[in-house]
């Protein structure tokens, strides 16, 4: 019997022992912050246009795994990324000026491969140096319109990536919750305008590899212009080809041993005018009446009823 | 009369085995299948003789087998699965430990983390802890209550295998928690699976898990299972994640 009582000591013993624990882990700090309250706080975030934040907290809201917060959160989640991508597009490379860039210097271009080949068929030399002159301003302003597109592109890049995701999000909300039609719809929307935005990268690298093809083009008849220049004007001329040719090989320049850093200079965030803006946008332009609407009036508000408090 | 006597000493030989008789006969005949293909080099044709043959009649041979045909046919992810749910039901067998080990290293994934309740649990085959658990209660329960309804004189000896019943109950107790436990451990089964922020289709992705990466189960919604490996928790589909506990052997 006195087994008995001796057992019945130690399974008390161990219930104070789990009771402890358990009161433990309820006080634990990482749980204070309920799912609800990230939901909220993450919606706040989106309606302050702290989009960043935002994120990080409706991800959040939505690692908890909580199924009711869940939906709601991916649906506002959606939003945030969809509204970063803007941001990205604003702040980004303009693709209009980058596209007039690339035009101008795809015509100045096609202009010095005319001269060129009218100098190779002749055999004046003033003509010779004009048109090598003329090619070697026409690959550099090809090369920088390059460089401009390439640019514009990696920044449409970022925003595609922002998108794609933001679509997952909304399709996910839709997935959960199967009564969000707005979810879906919003889904629908961003589709549209990924659509579009790989339409504009593709044509984006269209022109980049039309560019790279006619300075290619151009260097190597400015290279037989250079061979039948006489005596020492060709080689006169190489030497400015190979240094503007060794421009793209070039290796970034390494910080040396005692190299100091240039003082700060103080940057200034890029102003836009709501016109401008809107003329940016209209490359992506979402239908008006959509909730994702991007006008200066209603900037990417999540629809009515989702931003509820719990 | 001999026949029916042999019949009803299979009839009751396949009831206590808890398995059909003709089940048990088809078992075998596809483990001989699966044998001759794996020796004719057939190894997809042998896991899947394997695999029916695991469906009709759980055996670690069987698995340990299906585990081999897999690795030939070079699905990591199924052969650990296979060999991890041979090692639940024969933790003794050196050859199925050396495999496991050895694909580990090769598929560069590692053992799972156990608890050291899961490491107890793993001395001895599953269904043991229950039987010592069951036969060690009812003993300390007889000698505590039998001398009492019999009116016996209380003896030393009595409350001596009454409390080692006791002490050998309290024993199992962890290990049958390690079990509980342990019956929740899983194996990647694809390579690359994705892992999931939610249960859904289009989910951000967290990671992709190799083949063979060993994984706890938490909770289960729709198509998807909750899992947690050793880094990170998500959501993969339920069909490229296997239970070692499971009855069924696909994966």
């Amino acid at each position: 019997m006195r087994f008995l009582r001796q057992v019945g000591c130690a399974s008390v013993t161990a219930a104070v022992l789990g009771a402890a624990c358990l009161n433990a882990l309820a006080r634990d700090p990482d749980r204070a912050v309920s799912p609800q309250t990230l939901y909220n706080q993450g919606t706040q975030k989106l309606g302050e246009k702290k989009l960043r934040e935002a994120e990080v907290l409706l991800q959040t809201a939505v690692a908890t795994q909580v199924e009711r917060v869940q939906g709601p959160a991916l649906y506002n989640l959606g939003h945030v990324r969809f509204q970063q991508g803007l941001e990205e597009l604003k702040k980004g490379p303009d693709a209009q000026k980058a596209k007039s860039v690339a035009q101008q210097a795809d015509e100045s271009g096609q202009s010095a491969l005319r001269a060129v080949d009218a100098a190779l068929a002749s055999e004046d030399l003033s003509a010779m140096v004009n048109a090598y002159v003329q090619g070697r301003g026409a690959r550099k302003e090809l090369k920088a319109a390059t460089e401009a597109v390439k640019q514009a592109m990696e920044s449409k890049g970022t925003v595609l990536s922002k998108w794609q995701r933001a679509s997952g999000d909304f399709k996910s909300a839709r997935e959960l919750v199967p009564a969000d039609a707005d979810a879906a719809h919003n889904a629908e929307v961003v589709d549209r305008s990924i659509a579009q935005l790989v339409d504009m990268i593709q044509m984006m690298m269209q022109s980049m590899d039309g560019m790279q093809q006619k300075r290619a083009e151009l260097g190597k008849k400015m290279g037989q212009l250079r061979q039948k220049m006489p005596g020492d004007l060709g080689k006169q001329m190489k030497g400015g080809e190979e240094e503007d040719d060794e421009e793209e090989g070039k290796k970034p320049k390494e910080p040396q041993e005692g190299q100091k850093e240039g003082p700060v200079k103080d940057g200034k965030e890029m102003q836009m005018s709501a016109e401008e803006a809107e003329r940016l946008l209209s490359m992506l332009r979402l239908d008006g009446n959509r909730k994702l609407s991007m006008g200066g009036d209603e900037p990417g508000k999540p629809t009515k009823g989702k931003l509820r408090d719990w | 009369m001999r026949i029916a006597h042999h019949l009803i000493l299979s009839l009751l030989l396949a009831f206590l085995a808890g398995q059909p008789v003709g089940a048990v006969g088809s078992a075998d005949a596809l483990f001989d299948q699966g044998m001759q293909a794996y020796v004719a080099g057939g190894f997809a044709q042998a896991a899947t003789n394997f695999r029916e043959a695991s469906a009709l009649r759980i055996t670690a041979g069987t698995l340990h087998n299906l585990g081999n045909a897999e690795w030939q046919s070079g699905h990591a992810g199924a052969a650990i699965l296979a060999w991890e749910q041979a090692q639940w039901l024969d933790p003794f067998n050196p050859d199925t430990r050396g495999n496991l080990r050895f694909a580990r290293k090769a598929a560069q994934v590692e053992s799972p983390e156990l608890a050291w309740y899961e490491i107890c649990s793993a001395w001895l085959p599953v269904n043991a802890w229950a039987w010592l658990a069951t036969v060690s209660f009812w003993i300390a329960a007889t000698m505590v209550i039998l001398p009492g309804v019999l009116r016996w004189r209380k003896a030393d000896w009595q409350q001596g295998l009454a409390a080692a019943g006791f002490a050998v109950l309290l024993i199992t107790l962890p290990a049958l928690v390690g079990v509980h436990t342990r019956a929740q451990l899983g194996v990647v089964v694809s390579a690359a699976t994705p892992l999931r922020l939610t249960p859904t289709q289009q989910a951000q992705v967290l990671a992709k898990l190799p083949a063979g990466e060993s994984a706890r189960l938490e909770r289960q919604r729709g198509n998807y299972v909750f899992i947690r490996t050793a880094t990170a928790g998500g959501w993969v589909e339920r069909g490229q994640f296997g239970l070692v506990a499971s009855s069924n052997s696909n994966p």
